[in-house]
């Protein structure tokens, strides 16, 4: 057991925050995280709304988002507490964004239509990073909510949700943009394109309609360059304000512990530290028994009654506690590296988590309320 | 090809894949395609050596006369790209093109572009495959979560949307590979939980009605069997001290896990491929050297 740290309890971290903001690489159970700091939030009696990214089929019918599409938020109906939930759309946020900066609905449309936009908007990396963001803004000035907690895209990179708004500015302010919109100006576009080694070859490759997509779509989103970069610069200060409190997850293998460490150095090289750190599915002991003493035991019941029930329950409690010790060792190096971070541990269940009320006992958990 | 969600033991089933294969005399090489570290060590090499990346052989295999062996290689995205702009042509730019973020603008033109790229080099590899080659065998420990039915899909997708070209042709002899049970086949990777079991059985439907893909066995990692301390449960025969509780928890975790390889069995309509629970916190590599000996034995009943 790791000592109390001073820095204080999760509930007075979440209590003092607007935004949570859960991060971790894939498979440690963040988004499941996410819901029950929520669900206990808001039973804390917060508004609080959840932001879910490509939930498990069962974790949405819980949280009443099955199916959802657009950008719906949807009341989640709690014992107590007011809180909401809604699916990331990445697409929909987007358009959005789109529809918020055009100058009319004939650049709307435009845009909308462009085979080029449609891929932007749903596959480059990064995308669905930075409508998680200004999703995350859009919510936060919402008044019907207090707190916003948000699940983040499974990534190694801490960063690519960070960096999300500025990636996504540089990628439209590229040069190659420059040089796509650029013949549009002198007319002579084919031309232009004709004289670009590089045009030529990408266009050889991928196909000419597809490139001329490209092109269309760069000229079309002429214009809103300034509205786009100047709200990018708004989401990303959400993120970087002290409002916005980030909680890394972990589980406690040693690959994933690894991976956590890796993004609490990620978060703290941008200058952004981790409030508190998860730890989920720590195998729980019952009562206080050392390896070595079961290890005694064992030998001394193999000796005098092989067959006794006695010996079967102490080799299990030896495999259980081998466990817990092992999983201990293995997330002390995160406990010592993120030493300012606020720990929080989640026992593994026996049976599966999937209604309202196993998820809000493992938020009870996260805030210390056992 | 082994593929499934974060968190269900993707690369621990490729390591115990690729010691079985070792064991029974194959040269393997195991690709991984998510550039996590961590994997060498599966195989008892130092895992800090970056070098273990590039096609060494990383381990031997214990079988008969240890002809077997593991090398390790690791492909990325940008690598794949780099080295197909060399070929077209574009060798002194390519190293800029990849840096200055050109191949966002590409990959988002022709989106599955770097999956199909990464798929190429990894046909290149298969295609060396045989007694004459450098292996015989080529594992590759799939895409970061969910992402192995795009993945795999890429090539189909971009027969389609490229009207012809150098790309046009690789991407259906990429897809012709896939598609021949001969030469490639996909593990796909669950837990004996409810919600991975659900959403393997659903790219199980995926992977080969849509993408097209023949299937392994499906493994299922991490199953605990206690028997004798579930039956001790059943008997009513523990306490309600420390003792108890431990039998108690490990007997419902037990029949949660029974409960759902059999649901899984069920719909698959075949038994899947069973990996023991392992106490600890992270895989040795003695620990794959075991699992990779139980997996033999059901491979073989």
């Amino acid at each position: 057991m790791t000592k109390r740290r001073s820095s204080g309890s999760f509930a007075a971290l979440v209590d003092s925050a607007k935004v949570v903001v859960c991060c971790g690489s894939g498979g440690v159970g963040k988004t499941t995280t996410a819901a029950a700091v929520a669900i206990e939030a808001a039973r804390r009696g917060g508004r609080v709304c959840v932001i879910t990214i490509d939930p498990a089929r069962r974790l949405a019918d819980a949280l009443g988002i099955a199916g959802e599409l657009g950008n719906d938020t949807t009341r989640v109906v709690l014992p107590e507490g007011e809180m909401w939930a809604t699916m990331l759309d990445a697409r929909a946020t987007f358009d959005g964004v789109i529809r918020r900066h055009a100058r009319d609905e004939k650049q709307v449309d435009r845009i909308l239509g462009n085979q080029f936009y449609v891929n932007v908007a749903s596959r480059l990396s990064g995308s669905q990073e930075y409508m998680a963001a200004e999703r995350l803004f859009e919510l936060h000035n919402d008044d019907r909510f207090d707190l916003i907690v948000v699940d983040t895209p499974p990534s190694r990179e801490a960063l690519d949700f960070l960096d999300a708004p500025q990636k996504l500015m540089n990628f439209l302010d590229h040069r190659v943009y420059r040089w796509l919109i650029a013949p549009a100006r002198g007319g002579l576009k084919v031309l232009n394109i004709a004289a670009q080694p590089i045009l030529r070859t990408i266009g050889r490759v991928i196909g000419a309609d597809v490139l001329a997509d490209a092109i269309d779509f760069f000229q079309a989103f002429e214009g809103i360059e300034e509205g786009f970069r100047a709200r990018a610069e708004e989401v990303q200060t959400l993120l970087r304000s002290s409002e916005t409190r980030y909680v890394v997850v972990a589980s406690p293998r040693h690959d994933t512990v690894n991976e956590a460490m890796y993004f609490v150095s990620q978060l703290g090289r941008t200058g952004v530290d981790t409030s508190a750190v998860i730890v989920n599915r720590l195998q729980p002991r019952f009562g206080k028994h050392s390896a070595t003493k079961l290890r005694g035991e064992i030998k001394r019941l193999e000796a005098e009654s092989p067959d006794s029930d006695e010996l079967v329950l102490h080799r299990n409690m030896a495999d259980l506690v081998a466990v817990a010790d092992a999983e201990d060792k293995s997330i002390e190096p995160l406990l010592t590296f993120a030493d300012s971070a606020i720990v929080a541990r989640v026992a593994l269940r026996a049976d599966d988590v999937h209604d309202l009320t196993s998820i809000g006992s493992i938020g009870r958990e996260i805030f210390g309320d056992h | 090809m082994v593929a499934g969600k974060g968190g269900v033991g993707k690369t621990t089933v490729t390591a115990v894949l690729a010691t079985a294969a070792a064991d029974a005399g194959l040269r393997v090489l195991v690709v991984t395609l998510d550039g996590r570290p961590g994997l060498a060590a599966l195989f008892g090499a130092n895992a800090s050596a970056g070098s273990t990346y590039d096609g060494d052989v990383v381990a031997s295999g214990r079988g008969p006369g240890r002809r077997g062996s593991i090398h390790l290689r690791a492909l990325s995205a940008g690598e794949a790209l780099q080295d197909y702009l060399a070929t077209q042509g574009l060798a002194r730019v390519a190293k800029r093109l990849v840096n200055t973020g050109v191949v966002d603008v590409v990959a988002s033109a022709a989106p599955g572009i770097d999956d199909l790229l990464v798929l190429g080099k990894i046909k290149h590899l298969v295609g060396l495959a045989g007694p004459d080659g450098p292996h015989d065998l080529v594992i590759a420990d799939g895409p970061a979560a969910g992402h192995a039915v795009s993945f795999l899909r890429s090539p189909s997708a971009m027969a389609t949307t490229i009207r012809g070209g150098p790309l046009r042709s690789q991407a259906i002899e990429i897809d012709g590979m896939l598609r021949d049970p001969s030469r490639s086949r996909v593990v796909l990777v669950t837990l004996p939980e409810t919600t991975p079991v659900n959403e393997l059985t659903e790219t199980a439907t995926t992977m080969t009605s849509e993408v097209g893909v023949a299937l392994a066995p499906v493994v299922v990692n991490g199953v605990d069997r206690a028997g004798e301390v579930e039956a001790l449960v059943a008997a009513g025969r523990v306490g309600d001290d420390d003792f108890g509780a431990a039998a108690r928890f490990r007997a419902t975790r037990c029949a949660v896990h029974a409960r759902e390889v059999d649901r899984l069995t069920a719909l698959l309509g075949d038994a899947p491929i069973e990996l023991p629970h392992v106490a600890t916190a992270g895989l040795t590599a003695r620990d794959v050297e075991r699992l990779a000996r139980v997996l033999v034995e059901q491979v073989a009943s």
